[in-house]
């Protein structure tokens, strides 16, 4: 009995370092494969039961593990489409047929549909951000689709909001009633000038004018005109449309003789309609009255004109922008992570992707930079955790073991021709 | 993990290298040219070891920067200054000049007296004419010098506008690929030397303060907080005018719609050739042709011959006559232009057919009437009129006090104060000139010092690269002796 399981159990033997050769064998073949986590084999004993002095061998067993919740090291690269994962998480793909998979491997490329496919050829999936802030299904893949800069071209944006923050001359002098620019005459005489460029509805850029002129000690007031209503050939920009017509907006605001900054009940914005756009709410609450010249310090108004799309930049959290060629950056998609509770127990499938098992735990979606998820890094690749050392080491110690359960095979089988002989 | 992540991490920091000494070479390239500056690779480490560049800034510094673009304003606008200013005093003279009508008011003076010591001899009245002809014709080459040299300054007034436009455009181009690059994180630090470049240059047309906005966008405006570019360059215009004479006053120049130079502005430009070659045409040119408009009247006022026999005849202009005659200019008001007109009356010159002798006489203005005849007796030996003339250039005349000299001296003192006037107004161009050229010059150093590249420092830098390139290059050679010594183990 204890030859013949001799024979057995050194198969048993046998079957086990094969199978861990093989592992050794698949992962030095994916080692520069980008997401590729390393199968390993562990073994566990079979002990068969003994009979009072007769040792009975039983054999080994081998189980399967994969070391995903391994990260690997990240290599930068040039694509800014180029992601990896920095944590725990994996990226949701689809095949395009609606099933979506989980995936560490981020070298994603456009495709000819403007969308974000990998190696593997899968798609990238995230949540649309069109309409604000995307709302995550926290456990299910339900609300994602997959990533498509397509029909994103050419928005235009009214100008809505800005600051503009200006110094007005305390020691200017005051301007008579009938010469304000408010009063759209020809005589108009402001005691400064600036001028912004905004956008209406449809990307079009309207120049404002916008004078200032002191009508009374610490009061201001301010006019604002569409430069496109200047006088024509005559010398300098006024009357505006025709002589008496009011302008788009004024606005008086009140300075403190003590402090230079605008009082308690002073407005401190100025509300412009704009033709086929805004209206445009232009805040100077930080404009001054000091003793020196005018002086203009802050202008940032928003509005752009129509563009098309340039490139894309990802942030910390996921969201995704399309860069306009105009320079604006519109949020449009939100990359989300998924993670399960234990990653390890994940099922590998062709393409560097896992699916969900029995053991695995369930889905749950979240965004990178929560708890328990890790961050996107643009612009790198996660490689692979092989150390090829190591597997040739496992390689060979497994083939030394191979041969030693062979010789065991070979004593047990010389020992029954031993026995056959003994009786012919 | 061990072995290839050394790996890894070696073949990072060879690509690293290999990015900072084209970084290196970038520099060494661009030593001679004075608008680049020192570009630097930013190195940071990754997860797990290993390095990557994070972008490429370049050396800056604005205190500086914001110093040289003044200087090159005030510099520029002393320099216009000063090289109209030589061209008028060519013709103005200095107040020791033979050549300047301050001296031929003088030297008329003389023949006059001349004339009178020897009132019957004919060539001492020819000598007379003569010296009067010589200063008409001075005063009125002095004029169309002023009116030329104001005319050259409008001129260079539109080509400046022009190329202030020209710029203000490349700056729009170069902006929206700075903000465009900025956005999409790459490498701009190219196109900001070139809007470094074009900043200085306009800073030499008209002076300019500058705003950051967001992305690395820029806000241009002129000190007076005008808006030259904000999204869109904004137009600066000019309507530019071909002949001058005294009458005719230069456009001002206008930036987004409002005047910058002129009585009219109230948010005037202060550097830059635009203003000064402004400040010549509307201010000094002015001054000086006004100087010269009340020395002309001077003269045809003391030579004026009134009524001698109370017959109620007006008052007439003489030996110097000009286009408004016979009607006299008013007292104490410059009349634009008169210097040009200037002339010696024809009747008394001999080479128009005159007659000489009517100096002596009277009746100029109106020959054989007797209203203006001096000479009743007909006695060839009349001094009287000569000698009251001569006396006449040491008596007090009111003047205009647009002149800005004294409103009542006489004609030899104030036709020397105004020579003086423009000498004292040339020296002090040519003074600030040299001060701001120097100051100029220092700024640019100190700049240069900071931020342009230093060869030696670049050579060095290539040193420590080219090691630390060879260490990571042998560090990957051992890594793969490991991975031999591993493979043969196998064998």
């Amino acid at each position: 009995m204890s030859i013949f399981g001799m024979m057995r159990t050194s198969v048993s033997g046998l079957a086990a370092q094969a199978s861990k050769l093989s592992t050794v064998g698949d992962n030095i073949a994916n080692s520069s494969t980008v997401g590729y986590k390393k199968a390993s084999i562990e073994f566990s004993s079979l002990v068969l039961h003994d009979h009072g002095g007769k040792y009975s061998p039983g054999g080994v067993e081998s189980d399967i593990r994969y070391g995903i919740s391994q990260q690997g090291a990240l290599s930068f690269t040039s694509s800014q489409t180029d992601l990896a994962v920095s944590g725990e998480g994996f990226f949701v793909v689809t095949d395009g047929q609606g099933q979506s998979q989980l995936t560490r491997s981020g070298a994603f490329i456009l495709n000819g549909d403007s969308e974000l496919i990998n190696a593997s050829g899968y798609k990238l999936m995230g949540y649309s951000a069109a309409n604000g802030t995307a709302q995550a299904a926290i456990n299910g893949t339900a609300g994602l689709e997959s990533v498509s800069l397509n029909g994103l071209a050419l928005t235009a944006q009214s100008s809505t909001a800005g600051t503009l923050s200006a110094n007005f001359p305390a020691d200017g002098a005051i301007v008579a009633a009938g010469d304000l620019p408010s009063a759209n005459a020809a005589t108009a005489a402001p005691t400064a000038k600036t001028s912004i460029v905004v956008f209406d509805n449809l990307g079009r850029e309207i120049v404002l004018d916008i004078y200032a002129s002191k009508t009374a000690a610490e009061t201001w007031e301010v006019a604002v005109f569409n430069r496109a209503d200047a006088a024509v050939g005559a010398v300098g920009s006024f009357p505006y449309g025709t002589a008496g017509s009011p302008p788009l907006a004024t606005q008086t605001y009140t300075f403190d003789a003590t402090t230079g900054e605008l009082t308690g009940g002073s407005p401190t914005n100025i509300s412009i309609p704009l033709p086929n756009g805004g209206p445009l709410v232009l805040d100077m609450s930080q404009s001054s009255q000091l003793a020196t010249e005018f002086e203009v310090g802050e202008i940032e108004i928003n509005g752009n004109g129509p563009a098309g799309v340039s490139g894309i930049d990802l942030d910390d959290d996921g969201m995704l922008y399309a860069i306009y060629e105009n320079g604006a950056r519109v949020a449009t998609y939100r990359i989300p992570l998924a993670n399960v509770a234990s990653p390890d127990m994940l099922k590998p499938t062709s393409g560097t992707l896992y699916g969900l098992s029995a053991e695995s735990g369930d889905l749950q979606i979240g965004f990178p930079g929560e708890s328990g998820f890790g961050t996107i890094v643009t612009g790198a690749l996660e490689q692979s955790t092989v150390d090829i050392a190591d597997e040739l080491t496992a390689m060979i110690e497994a083939q030394r073991s191979y041969t030693a359960n062979s010789k065991v095979f070979q004593t047990a089988s010389e020992i029954l021709d031993v026995l056959n002989s003994l009786k012919r | 993990m061990t072995l290839s992540s050394g790996l890894d991490i070696a073949r990072s920091s060879l690509s690293v290298n290999a990015d900072r000494a084209s970084v290196v070479a970038r520099n060494i390239a661009s030593v001679g040219d004075p608008d680049a500056s020192r570009k630097i690779a930013n190195q940071v480490t990754t997860d797990l070891g290993g390095v990557r560049i994070a972008s490429i800034s370049r050396e800056i510094n604005v205190g500086l920067f914001n110093l040289v673009q003044s200087s090159t304003s005030d510099h520029a606008r002393d320099a216009a200054i000063v090289e109209k200013l030589d061209l008028i005093q060519q013709v103005v003279g200095e107040p020791n000049d033979e050549s300047s009508p301050a001296a031929k008011i003088t030297a008329l003076r003389d023949e006059l007296l001349r004339y009178a010591s020897a009132p019957n001899q004919p060539s001492s009245g020819a000598s007379a004419i003569a010296a009067a002809r010589d200063l008409a014709q001075s005063l009125n080459d002095a004029t169309a010098t002023v009116q030329r040299v104001r005319a050259q300054a409008d001129e260079d007034i539109r080509a400046g506008v022009e190329r202030l436009n020209t710029l203000l455009s490349e700056f729009d181009k170069v902006n929206n690929e700075i903000v465009a690059g900025t956005r999409e994180n790459r490498d701009v630090t190219d196109s900001e030397d070139a809007r470094a470049r074009i900043l200085t240059e306009m800073s030499g047309l008209i002076d300019i303060r500058t705003v950051s906005k967001g992305d690395n966008d820029m806000v241009v405006l002129t000190d007076s907080s005008l808006v030259l570019y904000e999204n869109t360059p904004r137009l600066v215009s000019f309507n530019p005018t071909t002949f001058y004479d005294a009458t005719v006053t230069g456009s001002p120049i206008y930036v987004d719609g409002m005047p910058v130079t002129g009585t009219t502005s109230t948010q005037a430009a202060q550097s830059g050739s635009l203003v000064g070659l402004a400040r010549v045409r509307d201010e000094l040119a002015v001054t000086t042709q006004a100087q010269l408009d009340e020395m002309a009247r001077g003269l045809v006022t003391l030579f004026a011959e009134s009524d001698q026999v109370g017959g109620g005849a007006p008052t007439q202009p003489g030996l110097f006559t000009y286009a408004g005659a016979p009607a006299m200019p008013a007292a104490g008001v410059v009349v634009p232009g008169l210097a040009g007109s200037i002339a010696v009356n024809a009747s008394v010159d001999p080479a128009q057919g005159g007659d000489v002798s009517l100096l002596r006489d009277g009746a100029i203005s109106d020959p054989g009437n007797a209203a203006y005849v001096y000479n009743t007796s007909g006695a060839t030996g009349f001094a009287d009129r000569l000698l009251g003339l001569a006396d006449a250039f040491g008596q007090a005349i009111a003047f205009d006090g647009s002149t800005t000299l004294s409103t009542s001296s006489d004609l030899i003192s104030f036709s020397v104060d105004s020579a003086a006037w423009l000498q004292e107004q040339r020296r002090t161009a040519t003074d600030n000139e040299t001060r701001s050229a120097a100051v100029l010059e220092r700024a640019a150093i100190s700049l240069s010092r900071e931020t342009g590249v230093n060869l030696d420092e670049e050579m060095t830098l290539m040193l420590d690269i080219e090691r630390s390139y060879q260490a990571s290059a042998s560090l990957m050679s051992t890594i793969d002796q490991m991975f031999e010594a591993l493979l043969a183990a196998t064998r």
